[in-house]
């Protein structure tokens, strides 16, 4: 996965130490979320106070209940966990399971082609013949398990929640979440900042 | 002159629904079946050899001076897309205020110049063979539905034979298909399986090929190739997952089954290599066991069944039915509500169980479903029921491709018994 970061909407950057800081001033009542992208990013989640913590992924959500902490995860909302690689069946099965099946991503696919395509008409027919009749199931497959799936699910969470303030804790700024949460906040005009940089250094 | 029919086919899972098909078509002579599978898979290779399937790949189709074309053509579109692609990949595409072609711009690519490609190798095939008819299995992703665009594009029509139950929860949403004409195994999936009103107007019931060459299975033989003595009983369970198959394994270890039971798990096609990892677990059951993969047909192992367990909505539950089996579904397994399955009528004609954990209640359950509903159940999944399916999808081959009225190929396929 690959994204430059210099095209994204424009958003708060902070160490973790800051952040803490930020969560700790913000007082209890600032609904704030805090993501949580990794294992290594939920180490130090007992100091991320007055932020309600949340993960899509499973084994960050298992590490924080093994820490006896809590995290809302996408169960909470419908959704399955994200971003574990398995094959396309148990990729299927999971989103059979929550709301979704693949088929459901075919429309919105071809939808969200529509204006790409539109640029060249050479994109769609090219050599005199169609490229794109109806749906494309193999690109909405794809696109679906990898992209439009965690979209929903991330969409889901942070309508459901309407927080004022997004955290998302990234050391690398080169997750999914970042990427989505960062749009997601600038469409529904919610403050966002990116925590990066090594988490062990909060003394 | 006899019209050409171009059969395509790409994997193991359609070549079982398309071959039979293939073969009556071949023995009656009345249209000139061709059958290309693209890059000729090694399972479906390997299964279309065993039927005696002549057949062609695009090795046969083209050569040094097409691909030099193609490769041409192949360039010429990346070109474009990447030169549409640095200027718009934020501006466009978005999903819910994300923008997507960062992500998915490399595989769209891909997928398009495999589109190219498909377009051209069909426009060979035509030039070749010109076709009356294109018959395929599969036609809403990949190759088939490119060739099947193609076909419509060209004027020439098209049949899809159903392959799969797609047993969709009710409310959600279904494969688009691109065929204009369809046949299906039974009543019940007209509406189920083809996703237009206008499309199920051109759409006539056949049965499943698949099931012919079990016409005349011998019981005796399957179960002498599993090993089971008179005395046993064959307890069939279909298996698609791992984590099911553990769960399985779990009930069973609590509940009390007769030495005399046998319990074959028959593992989806597509999980045959994993036969090892699955027989560890079931190892542990405690429970009398075989485990098959692709080397036996799960109809000749339900055509020889005292009990077929359903674990899910699948495609075999549905096939006891063919094979007058009453299947006794375990509902703890079952990741959809009785209100949200697509046919909630089939419970009424099933036995049921929680768990495995009541398997010694089995034949009480069995013994208890309403015989009158089961037969019900079997007409409207299965029409006829009997063996002659293939026959029936190469009377409708036949009619498509000699340009025969519609209502006059229905009542050509209604008339065979």
């Amino acid at each position: 996965m690959t994204f430059d970061p210099r095209r994204l909407p424009p958003h708060g950057h902070e160490s973790f130490g800051r952040a803490v800081a930020l969560l700790r001033e913000s007082g209890a009542d600032m609904r704030s979320l805090v993501f949580l992208t990794s294992v290594q990013s939920a180490h130090h989640y007992t100091e991320l106070e007055n932020g309600r913590l949340v993960t899509c992924r499973s084994d960050t959500a298992l590490f924080v209940a093994e820490q006896g902490g809590a995290c809302l995860v996408p169960k909470d909302y419908g959704y399955g966990f994200w971003g574990g690689g398995g094959k396309i069946n148990s990729v299927n099965s999971r989103l059979f399971k929550g709301k979704f099946n693949l088929y459901n991503y075919q429309k919105p696919m071809s939808d969200c082609l529509q204006d790409f395509l539109e640029q060249d008409s050479r994109l769609g027919f090219f050599d005199g013949e169609p490229l794109y009749v109806g749906s494309d199931y193999n690109l909405s497959h794809y696109a679906g398990s990898a992209y439009l799936y965690p979209i929903d699910v991330l969409a889901a969470i942070v309508d459901a929640e309407k927080p004022e303030r997004i955290f998302c804790v990234d050391e690398a700024g080169e997750s999914l979440e970042h990427y989505i949460l960062c749009h997601l906040a600038a469409d529904r005009q919610i403050e966002y900042d990116l925590i990066s940089g090594e988490v062990s250094c909060v003394g | 002159m006899i019209p050409n029919v171009l059969v395509i086919c790409e994997n193991f899972t359609t070549a079982i629904r398309i071959v039979p098909a293939y073969l009556a078509l071949r023995d009656n002579g009345v249209v000139n079946p061709i059958f290309f599978t693209t890059f000729g898979e090694a399972g479906t290779i390997s299964y279309l050899e065993e039927h005696g399937v002549e057949y062609l790949t695009v090795k046969d189709i083209i050569d040094d001076t097409d691909r030099e074309q193609l490769f041409g053509l192949r360039d010429e579109y990346r070109e474009i897309f990447d030169t549409c692609r640095a200027k718009h990949a934020y501006t466009t595409c978005h999903y819910k205020g994300v923008p997507l072609l960062p992500f998915i711009g490399d595989e769209v690519l891909r997928l398009n110049q495999m589109k190219i490609f498909c377009n051209y190798v069909f426009r060979k095939l035509v030039g070749r063979f010109d076709p009356a008819l294109v018959f395929v299995a599969y036609c809403s992703g990949g190759k088939k539905k490119q060739y099947v665009t193609m076909a419509n594009h060209m004027g020439i029509p098209t049949l899809h034979l159903q392959y799969g139950s797609t047993l969709l929860p009710k409310g959600t949403v279904r494969r688009e298909l691109f065929s204009s004409n369809y046949c299906v195994w039974g009543e019940a999936f007209r509406d189920l399986y083809v996703d237009q009103p206008e499309k199920r107007l051109r759409t006539i019931v056949t049965g499943d090929p698949t099931f012919d060459a079990c016409a005349h299975v011998d019981s005796g033989m399957v179960r002498q190739r599993l090993g089971l003595e008179r005395s046993n009983r064959l307890i069939m369970v279909g298996l698609c997952f791992l984590s099911e198959c553990i769960e399985a394994v779990e009930q069973l270890r609590g509940a009390r089954v007769s030495p005399d039971d046998v319990f074959v798990f028959k593992l989806h096609p597509a999980l045959s290599d994993q036969k090892e990892e699955f027989e560890q677990h079931i190892k542990t059951a405690g429970v009398s066991y075989r485990v098959v993969g692709r080397e036996m047909s799960p109809y000749e192992l339900l055509h020889s069944a005292d009990h077929y367990l359903a674990l899910e909505l699948e495609s075999l539950w549905l096939a006891a039915f063919h094979f007058n089996v009453i299947p006794t579904v375990v509902t703890s397994f079952l990741r959809v509500s009785r209100e949200r399955q697509p046919f909630p009528w089939l419970f009424d004609a099933c036995a049921c169980m929680d768990t495995l954990c009541s398997f010694d209640q089995v034949d009480q359950l069995v013994a208890n479903v309403d015989r009158e509903l089961f037969e019900e159940a079997k007409r409207r999944l299965w029409h006829r029921g009997d063996f002659m399916a293939s026959q029936r999808v190469a009377a409708v081959v036949e009619g498509l491709a000699t340009e025969c009225p519609f209502e006059q190929i229905k009542e050509a396929v209604e008339a065979i018994r």
